[in-house]
């Protein structure tokens, strides 16, 4: 007989059930073997980190001025995560429910907040889990040029980090719980991030992100103040779990369904369809009405179709691509004034916000290779469609150059800037286009094709698919390595012929394009 | 300029809204969806279904059947307007102690066999004394030999048996059912139809979302929707289900 018991009693025996049937399907060296690639891939990251620092400890001076000036670049960097749990919350995130989870228990009549609460702390404790561990790496990286004990670096580090994954996460639960729309998060999110671009401005401690940050540098220099932050954190996680309950069944629904999709998309490494369905994720829609609308053709026009069908899509583009893309442009601009400093490893960055930004830009191309039977229609050569769409994506792509140029402006000197970005203009922005094309124009993986070469051989040619791609624009940025760091000799003669190298990738990446064929999944 | 919040209004009560029916097994006022797009349900639709009627949701592709029924359910939020469950508003936890809603796709977890979500919806409702009927449900719909299998690896019409046992298995006086003859077998269907005139005869409430004749003698009532609005209310023939799925 079950009249005597409580719905919230069967909720909690179907999760010893669910727990019990997933564990055991899980064999313990599974599970080792996970800990392990896990555990090497961040020993081989440290290693990496602590490799690329120069050998000087900083002075204890310089350590105090360092602890100064930095929490509030970190606050700045904490501000864009909690805008990004802000957005998230504002559109039903952050939690993924599955879709039976939505269908059974949030419609069974007991109280939703009984059903989402344990959600939503597994939640937030993981968050703190990979804040702390991200926070005790970078301690551990930092102790080795700053005069400070290394295990208190690791604790400071780690506390820091971990309280901006709970507050990222209970930010979003708080704006999700209590239904915040789209547009007020977002302008929410901007706020806090401008409030602590204006303390890195400043030089003051206002916001509370920079309060978070300075926790990071107690080992240098301790400021009670950051305690408050603490506070701050107690406080937005109650404010999170307290009408959790409330959250909106028709977006933890939609979540749920594309969530699902989304990881079996990521373990296919289908890239196309990781973007399709993170769009959908965050609503990303393309626009009903276009920015300008491209007027019906006269009877006689000289404008190439597929050169008007990509402008037609990109002024269909949402604005949040169009900032997403011109953040990335200003990110891959620091990067590569940080690269001209000193830091070579920031090649590595600039390259992937480029590649990302032409993602977007390659999207023409992606909509070819999504629908196959159009594309089989074209009567010419499947890849001369392709290779068609290679003029507009690389004319977005030198306005990304040039918003590359001004950001590059806060860290190196105009005329320097001046002297490279002629030289590198073109080639970088027909890379980058050439090289997020062939991502897309790649396709999804054909496993059954790839399992028959055996796993070694399908593991190559799957990191292959995943690395040649980004690494064509990077290979592009290369020729930057030659021009040295003098403001006033600057070498462009061999940054010139250096570029020409670069080419041959752009020029093998062409030719790759040409033998693009439509694939019938 | 709309609110920050998209908090759900407070919902009227007979007190505040005249034309509220207490009594109703389901009633909608001024209920709209509009997805943005031209799709939905366009027009605000009053609708009064009373208790022990079967009524069949009929329209041609696109018509608003689904969204009305997600409505009703509680599963999307209305732009505009009301659905009440047995009285309470739609989502309420009156309302899904009331209502069993089947979505057109099953909705199954991965790690759980048939038994195991039998005896989870059963007990998760509150229901006494399932296990017979459990049983009954099992055999009757042939899976008796698969109850320790699990249903996220069986077959489309071997899950859509499975999500109508789950939605059987529990009480309910309101049951919203999308498509349920989809997929199922002949010797199914006809169990369906059997199933869903007893629940009738019993006083429950049913709204199906179907095309399927079979069901024309058992169903006390049609309601028609096209482009997102009404298009028919009144009894189920199947002269007249023809025409509203046509579209003529």
């Amino acid at each position: 007989m079950t009249d005597v018991e409580t719905p919230t009693e069967a909720l909690l025996d179907l999760r010893r059930t669910r727990r019990h049937n997933r564990l055991s399907e899980v064999h313990w060296i599974d599970a080792v073997y996970r800990v392990y690639i896990v555990g090497l891939a961040a020993v081989i990251f440290i290693l990496f980190a602590v490799s690329q620092l120069p050998d000087d400890r900083l002075t204890n001076e310089e350590a105090l001025r360092f602890a100064n000036e930095a929490p509030m670049w970190l606050g700045l960097g904490f501000a864009i995560a909690i805008g990004v749990g802000l957005r998230s919350g504002g559109r039903g995130g952050p939690l993924v429910l599955e879709a039976p989870v939505v269908m059974h228990e949030l419609n069974a009549p007991v109280p939703r907040e009984s059903v989402v609460r344990g959600p939503a702390i597994k939640q937030l404790r993981f968050m703190a889990f990979a804040g702390a561990v991200i926070g005790a790496i970078i301690g551990e990286v930092a102790a080795y040029r700053l005069p400070v004990n290394t295990a208190t670096a690791i604790a400071c580090g780690a506390l820091s980090f971990a309280l901006v994954g709970v507050l990222a996460s209970a930010t979003a639960l708080a704006a999700s719980g209590r239904r915040l729309r789209w547009w007020p998060a977002n302008i929410l999110a901007a706020v806090l991030i401008a409030w602590s671009a204006l303390d890195v401005l400043g030089k003051r401690t206002t916001s509370p992100f920079t309060l978070l940050a300075e926790i990071a540098f107690w080992p240098i220099t301790f400021r009670v103040f950051a305690l408050i932050s603490i506070v701050v954190v107690a406080v937005v996680v109650w404010l999170g779990l307290s009408r959790i309950g409330n959250l909106s069944i028709e977006h933890a629904l939609r979540r749920a369904g594309l969530v699902s999709q989304l990881r079996f998309a990521v373990t296919l490494q289908d890239v196309r369809t990781v973007v399709l369905l993170r769009r959908q994720l965050s609503q990303e829609n393309a626009r009903l009405r276009p920015w300008i609308r491209i007027g019906r053709s006269k009877k006689k026009s000289f404008i190439p179709p597929t050169w008007k069908r990509d402008w037609q899509s990109y002024l269909r583009f949402p604005l949040p691509r169009l900032l997403r893309m011109a953040m990335f442009g200003v990110i891959a601009g620091l990067s590569l004034g940080a690269l001209w400093r000193g830091t070579i490893p920031m090649i590595i960055v600039a390259g992937l916000a480029l590649y990302l930004v032409a993602y977007d830009a390659s999207e023409p191309t992606a909509q070819e290779v999504d629908h196959p039977t159009r594309w089989e229609s074209f009567p010419e050569a499947p890849g001369i469609l392709i290779l068609q769409h290679v003029a507009a994506a690389f004319v977005v792509m030198t306005f990304i150059c040039a918003i590359v140029a001004a950001s590059a402006l806060i860290l190196v000197p105009f005329a320097v800037v001046w002297k490279l970005a002629l030289i590198m203009f073109v080639p970088v922005a027909l890379a980058a286009a050439v090289s997020a094309m062939i991502s897309a124009a790649q396709g999804a993986p054909n496993m059954a094709g790839l399992a028959g070469l055996g796993p070694d051989v399908m593991g190559w040619l799957m990191i292959a698919r995943l690395v040649i791609p980004p690494a064509i624009t990077i290979i592009a940025l290369l020729p930057l390595l030659s021009a040295g760091s003098d403001p006033n000799a600057i070498n462009t003669t061999k940054v010139g012929n250096a570029t020409v190298y670069s080419l041959f990738a752009v020029g093998g990446a062409i030719l790759y394009l040409r033998t693009r064929k439509p694939k019938h999944l | 300029m709309t609110s920050a919040f998209a908090l759900p209004k407070q919902p009227p009560t007979p007190a505040t809204e005249p034309r509220l029916k207490p009594d109703a097994a389901l009633q909608t006022l001024d209920l709209s969806k509009d997805y943005g797009d031209g799709m939905g349900l366009m027009t605000e639709l009053d609708l009064v279904i009373g208790t022990g009627e079967l009524v069949m949701l009929v329209g041609p592709n696109g018509a608003g059947k689904s969204t009305f029924l997600g409505l009703a359910a509680g599963m999307l939020e209305p732009t505009n307007g009301w659905a009440f469950i047995a009285g309470s508003p739609a989502g309420t936890v009156h309302a899904r102690a009331a209502l069993s809603y089947l979505p057109d796709n099953p909705v199954l977890y991965d790690d759980l066999s048939l038994g195991e979500h039998i005896e989870y919806i059963a007990r998760l409702h509150k229901t006494v004394d399932w296990q017979d009927y459990a049983d009954d449900l099992v055999d009757m719909f042939g899976l008796g030999d698969r109850i320790d299998d699990l249903p996220s690896r069986f077959s489309r019409g071997l899950k859509q048996k499975t999500g109508l046992i789950l939605g059987l298995i529990r009480p309910f006086t309101v049951m919203l059912v999308d498509e349920p003859f989809v997929g199922l077998d002949t010797p199914g269907q006809e169990t369906l139809v059997e199933i869903m005139s007893d629940v009738v005869d019993q006083g429950a409430t049913i709204i199906c979302s179907t095309h399927q004749l079979d069901l024309v003698p058992s169903a006390t009532r049609c309601v028609g929707l096209r482009d997102g609005e009404l298009a028919y209310d009144g009894p189920a023939t199947a002269a007249k289900i023809r025409e509203l799925v046509g579209g003529e």
